[in-house]
C-alpha cells in the first residue's frame, strides 16, 4: 500500500480516481486546490503525488515547481488536458516523473501509479534484470532464457527491458509507445502488439513457461508463472 | 448622396485647403505683378519726359526761345501729347497749360483735382522741371493716369483669372470628392453586405492602379480568404458532427443493451463495446485538438536541431514488423544526413501519418518506400506507395480537415491524418507535396535548403 496525495479540483475526476485507487488497495488523500496541495505535499510524506495541471488559483505547474523547490522528492504524476503537448514538456521540465492525458482509463492510471510508486527501490546500478530463468544484461545487452542466449533487435531489447524493469506490474501500450519508441502520439497501428508477439516468440518458445502475459484491457506484464 | 456629406468628407477638406493655397499664391503673384507694372510704367514715363526735356533744351539752346515756343505749341496739338509749361526768368508763363505755378526743380508729383469727383490726394501728374539756358524754367509732365489704367487692367485681369481659378478649383474639388465618396460608398456598402452575411459579395474592382483600387483588391483577397475559412469551419463542424454521431449512437446502443441485459457477462461485453466506441470518439477529439495546437504554432518556441535520418529510421523501424507481419513491404532509403530546426516528435508524427495513409490506401500488397533525399536546393522526406493513387482534384483537397477521399467512408480514420501532416509542414515552413507516382502517390515534405544544416 502506498500513501498517495491527489491534488485535483474536479469532483468527478477526484471521486473516480480515489475510488479506483482505494479498490486496488492504495491509500489516497485529496487536496481540493493548489494551495492546499502545496501545504500537504510539503508538510507530509507521500509515496506519490498526483497533480492536475489545470486548477484555479495555484495551478499544477507552479505547485510542482514549489514542491520541488521545497526539496520534496516524491514521484509526481501530472494530469494534462488533451491536445496540450506544451503541458507535457513543461511538466516534465518542472520535475514531473510522468504525465497522463485526460481522459484516461483507470487501467492506464493504475499502471503508471504502480510504475512510479516502486521506482525507488530499483537501484541504478542494477544492471542485470532477472525474472525466473529469463535474464537481461543492460550493459552488455544480452538476453538469456535458461541456458540459451536470445537475439533481439534493438527495439525488441528496449521493449523487454521496459517490461522487466516493471516486472510483476502492468505496462500499458501507451507507456511502451512513449518509453520504447518515444512516440507521444497514437500511431494507430499494432506496433506494440507486433513487437510483443515477436519477443514472445523468441522468449516463450516451445514448452517454456510463458513469462510475457497480456492483461486484457490493460497492457502487458512480465512475471514468473 | 447628400451634399453635406460631400462637404464634410476628407477629400472636400483637402480640396478646400488646395483652393485656399491657390488663392494665396494668386494674391502674392498679383501683388508682385502690380508692383512691377507700376514701376515699369513710371520708368517709361520718366524716360519719355526726360528725353523730351533734353530735346526741348537743345531746341532752346540751338534755335532760340521763339522757335522752342513754336515747337512746344506744335507738340501740344498732337493727341496724346505730354503737358508743358515754360516760364521766363520772372516766372511768367511763355507757353503751355500745365497747371503748376512754381514747380520745384527735378521730379515732383502734382495732385490734380479730379474733374468729376474733385477729389484730391492721388498724384496724377509726374512733373520734371529744369532751368532753361535763358534762366527760366521748363516743366514737362505726363499724366500718371495712363500708368494707373495699365495697373488697374492688370489687377482686374488678375482678379478675374483668380476668381475663375478658384471656381474651377472648388468645382474640381467637389467633383473629385463626390467621385471618391461614390467609390468609398461602394466599398462600405459591399462590406455592409458581407457583414450582413452575404459572403459572396465582392468590392467592385477597376483595372486602374490607384490607392482605392489597391484597397479594393486587398479587401477582396481578404473576403475570399474569409469566405474559404467560413466555408471550411461550416464543413468541418458538419463533418465532426457526422463523424461523432455514428460512434456515439453505437455507444448509446451498447449501453442500452447492457442496461437491459440480465446476464452479467453480456452486460460486460456491451460496456466494453461502448468503451471502445468512446475511445474512437476520443481519438477524433485528440486528433482535432492536436491539429489546433500545431496550427497555433506554440511548438516553434522549442524547436531544436532534428536529424531527419534518425527520425525516419525510428519511425520506419516502428512500423516495419507490423507491416511485414501483414505481408506488406516497407523500405527505407536514407543515405544522406540532413538536419532541420524543428520538433522531432511532430516530424515523427507527420511521417507516421504518411506511412499509415500509404498502408491504408495501398491495401494488402502495399509497398511503401520512404526516402530521404538532399539536393542543393532542398531536402525531401518522401513516402511513396503503390496503391491506386489519387485523382488530380483529390490531391488538391486531400490535406483539408476531414476529407476522406473514399466517399463510402469504407476506409477507417477520422480524415485528419493528412491535415495534421499539412499543419506540421506549415509549422516547419516545409512544403507538403502530393505527387502522382503512377502507380500510387508520393507524399513529400520539402524543406528549402537554407533551413537545412549539414552538421
Amino acid at each position: 500500500m502506498m500513501r498517495i496525495l491527489l491534488v485535483e479540483d474536479d469532483e468527478d475526476t477526484a471521486a473516480y480516481v480515489i475510488k479506483g485507487l482505494r479498490e486496488v488497495g492504495q491509500s489516497v488523500e485529496r487536496a481540493r486546490d493548489g494551495r492546499d496541495g502545496l501545504f500537504r505535499a510539503t508538510g507530509e510524506e507521500f509515496g506519490l503525488i498526483i497533480l492536475d495541471r489545470m486548477m484555479p488559483g495555484l495551478d499544477g505547474l507552479s505547485l510542482l515547481k514549489a514542491v520541488r523547490a521545497a526539496g520534496v522528492t516524491a514521484p509526481v504524476l501530472m494530469f494534462t488536458a488533451m491536445g496540450a503537448i506544451e503541458d507535457r514538456v513543461s511538466g516534465l521540465e518542472a520535475g514531473a516523473d510522468d504525465y497522463l492525458i485526460k481522459p484516461f482509463s483507470f487501467a492506464e492510471l493504475n499502471a503508471r501509479v504502480n510504475a512510479l510508486g516502486r521506482r525507488q527501490p530499483l537501484k541504478q546500478e542494477e544492471t542485470t534484470l532477472v525474472v525466473a530463468d529469463l535474464s537481461l544484461d543492460r550493459l552488455r545487452r544480452l538476453v538469456r532464457r535458461g541456458d540459451s542466449q536470445i537475439d533481439l533487435q534493438p527495439r525488441e531489447f528496449r521493449l523487454l527491458e521496459e517490461l522487466m524493469l516493471n516486472a510483476g506490474r502492468i505496462v500499458t501500450r501507451t507507456m511502451l509507445l512513449e518509453r520504447v519508441w518515444d512516440f507521444h502520439f497514437d500511431p494507430n497501428t499494432n506496433i506494440v502488439e507486433t513487437h510483443i508477439s515477436r519477443i514472445r516468440a523468441k522468449i516463450d518458445r516451445g514448452g517454456d513457461l510463458a513469462l510475457i502475459h497480456t492483461v486484457r484491457g490493460a497492457g502487458y506484464t512480465v512475471r514468473a508463472p | 448622396m447628400r451634399l453635406d456629406r460631400v462637404f464634410t468628407s476628407t477629400s472636400a477638406r483637402l480640396a478646400a485647403i488646395y483652393a485656399a493655397l491657390l488663392m494665396i499664391a494668386f494674391l502674392l503673384a498679383g501683388f508682385a505683378v502690380w508692383l512691377a507694372t507700376r514701376s515699369a510704367a513710371e520708368l517709361q514715363i520718366r524716360e519719355r519726359v526726360r528725353s523730351e526735356m533734353s530735346a526741348l533744351q537743345q531746341e532752346i539752346r540751338v534755335e532760340g526761345m521763339p522757335a522752342a515756343i513754336a515747337a512746344i505749341r506744335t507738340r501740344m496739338q498732337t493727341p496724346g501729347a505730354l503737358e508743358y509749361r515754360l516760364f521766363d526768368e520772372n516766372g511768367a508763363t511763355l507757353v503751355g497749360d500745365l497747371p503748376v505755378e512754381r514747380p520745384a526743380l527735378g521730379w515732383s508729383f502734382v495732385d490734380l483735382p479730379d474733374a468729376e469727383t474733385m477729389e484730391e490726394g492721388e498724384e496724377d501728374l509726374l512733373v520734371f522741371s529744369e532751368v532753361t539756358p535763358s534762366g527760366g524754367v521748363l516743366a514737362i509732365a505726363d499724366d500718371l493716369l495712363h500708368a494707373e489704367r495699365i495697373r488697374s487692367a492688370v489687377l482686374s485681369a488678375i482678379f478675374w483669372v483668380g476668381a475663375l481659378a478658384l471656381t474651377l478649383a472648388l468645382a474640381a474639388g467637389f467633383l473629385a470628392t463626390r467621385g471618391a465618396l461614390a467609390r468609398m460608398d461602394a466599398l462600405s456598402s459591399a462590406l455592409a453586405r458581407v457583414g450582413a452575411g452575404d459572403m459572396a459579395t465582392r468590392v467592385p474592382e477597376r483595372a486602374g492602379g490607384d490607392d482605392v483600387d489597391a484597397i479594393g483588391r486587398a479587401i477582396n483577397q481578404m473576403l475570399t480568404r474569409i469566405d474559404l475559412l467560413v466555408a471550411n469551419v461550416r464543413r468541418v463542424s458538419t463533418d465532426v458532427a457526422h463523424d461523432l454521431r455514428t460512434p456515439l449512437t453505437h455507444v448509446r446502443q451498447s449501453l442500452e443493451t447492457g442496461a437491459a441485459s440480465q446476464d452479467l457477462p453480456a452486460a460486460h461485453d456491451a460496456i466494453a463495446t461502448a468503451q471502445s466506441k468512446i475511445d474512437d470518439v476520443l481519438r477524433i477529439f485528440a486528433a482535432m485538438l492536436r491539429l489546433a495546437e500545431i496550427e497555433a504554432g506554440a511548438a516553434r518556441s522549442r524547436f531544436a536541431r532534428v536529424n531527419l535520418a534518425a527520425v525516419a529510421e525510428r519511425v520506419a523501424d516502428a512500423y516495419r514488423p507490423d507491416v511485414e507481419a501483414r505481408g506488406q513491404i516497407l523500405h527505407l532509403e536514407s543515405s544522406v544526413s540532413a538536419h532541420i530546426d524543428g520538433d522531432a516528435d511532430l516530424i515523427a508524427q507527420a511521417l507516421a501519418n504518411l506511412i499509415e495513409n500509404a498502408l491504408r490506401y495501398a491495401g494488402e500488397g502495399a509497398e511503401v518506400d520512404i526516402r530521404l533525399l538532399a539536393s542543393d536546393a532542398s531536402v525531401r522526406l518522401e513516402v511513396k506507395d503503390n496503391g491506386v493513387g489519387m485523382r488530380d482534384q483529390d490531391r488538391a483537397r486531400a490535406a483539408e480537415a476531414f476529407v476522406r477521399l473514399d466517399p463510402s467512408r469504407a476506409v477507417s480514420g477520422a480524415g485528419l491524418g493528412l491535415s495534421i501532416v499539412a499543419a506540421i509542414a506549415r509549422l516547419h515552413r516545409a512544403e507538403l507535396l502530393l505527387e502522382d507516382a503512377s502507380p500510387g502517390v508520393r507524399a513529400a515534405l520539402v524543406w528549402p535548403r537554407q533551413d537545412v544544416g549539414e552538421s
